[in-house]
């Protein structure tokens, strides 16, 4: 009697295999993905609470303890993280001045990972003279 | 026969390989989402008390306050606070609400490495009993924590009521 069950041929397991594997390939890309979101949702958090912060330091130090701008400099307790503030004066207008003093500044405040691919957050906000 | 054992030992080297990769893919993943989960937490909870810090009126509000507790008087005469306790957990007292006002905002929280301080413009702490009237910032850090996964919250807050005046109606 003749068996027709032959089994599988080595180069069918070996398609199988490639298919599969290609198919892996796509489920791992999109683990990576949550786990990258997850990731940059961790950082946006860290970044806004520090922005925050800075907000509310500047606003306390008072309007003639701000003036200029401060290059990218790091959180001491958060080094992965940098700020920058840049202040100038403006008139009623909200317009730059530069040559000469007004009774309002505008003051922009940003704050990065050191990471260049996770976008800097920043706010920008008035304080006026008492 | 030869062909059909490699075909054999093949595929059970692919499936162990296959079913250890799915387990570890697995575990990242559900690790992921606890963590998300726990980060969502922990931000709403610190962010609502940020938010409802910078509500504080006057300075006398702070004659109840602690480095773990924060009364706060707020312009429309309601009395809020937050406790941090021992027991590794924040409760929320809110006058606003008439029935029930106190409520569990958090429980994973590390108590010792948490706290409210005082600070005045320089970032210089002060001494709530006998300084109040010289804050300018409220320093608010939490260290969350649930099993594995920790993290710091540290932000300064400034009470509006305190360093502008009247309570007006586009503040926070």
């Amino acid at each position: 009697m003749k068996n027709n069950f032959e089994g599988f041929a080595l180069i069918e397991v070996i398609i199988v295999i490639v298919l599969v594997s290609g198919s892996f390939l796509v489920f791992l890309e999109a683990l990576n993905q949550a786990k990258s979101i997850q990731v940059r949702s961790e950082i946006v958090s860290t970044q806004s609470m520090l922005l925050h912060r800075k907000i509310s330091q500047t606003r306390a130090s008072g309007f003639d303890n701000v003036l200029g701008y401060l290059d990218y400099t790091s959180f001491p307790e958060y080094p992965a993280y940098k700020y920058s503030i840049d202040a100038v004066f403006v008139n009623e207008n909200l317009e730059t001045v530069n040559n000469a003093e007004t009774n309002y500044k505008k003051i922009e405040i940003s704050v990065k990972h050191n990471e260049e691919k996770y976008v800097p957050m920043s706010d920008t906000f008035l304080m006026t003279k008492k | 026969m030869i062909e059909m054992i490699i075909v054999i030992a093949t595929m059970a080297v692919f499936g162990a390989l296959t079913a250890e990769i799915l387990s570890n893919a697995t575990r990242v993943y559900a690790s992921s989402l606890e963590r998300q989960q726990f980060i969502s937490e922990a931000r709403s909870s610190f962010f609502k008390i940020a938010r409802e810090l910078s509500w504080q009126k006057s300075f006398d509000g702070f004659s109840e306050s602690t480095n773990k507790k924060v009364v706060i008087n707020t312009e429309d005469e309601n009395v809020i606070s937050y406790e941090m306790r021992s027991t590794n957990d924040i409760i929320n007292t809110n006058s606003q609400i008439s029935q029930i006002n106190t409520e569990l905002l958090t429980n994973k929280i590390n108590y010792n490495n948490s706290e409210f301080s005082y600070l005045d413009a320089d970032n210089n702490p002060l001494d709530i009993q006998t300084q109040s009237h010289e804050i300018k910032l409220i320093n608010l850090k939490v260290n969350f924590i649930d099993g594995d996964h920790s993290i710091v919250f540290n932000s300064d807050v400034i009470p509006y009521g305190l360093s502008i005046g009247k309570f007006m109606s586009y503040h926070e």
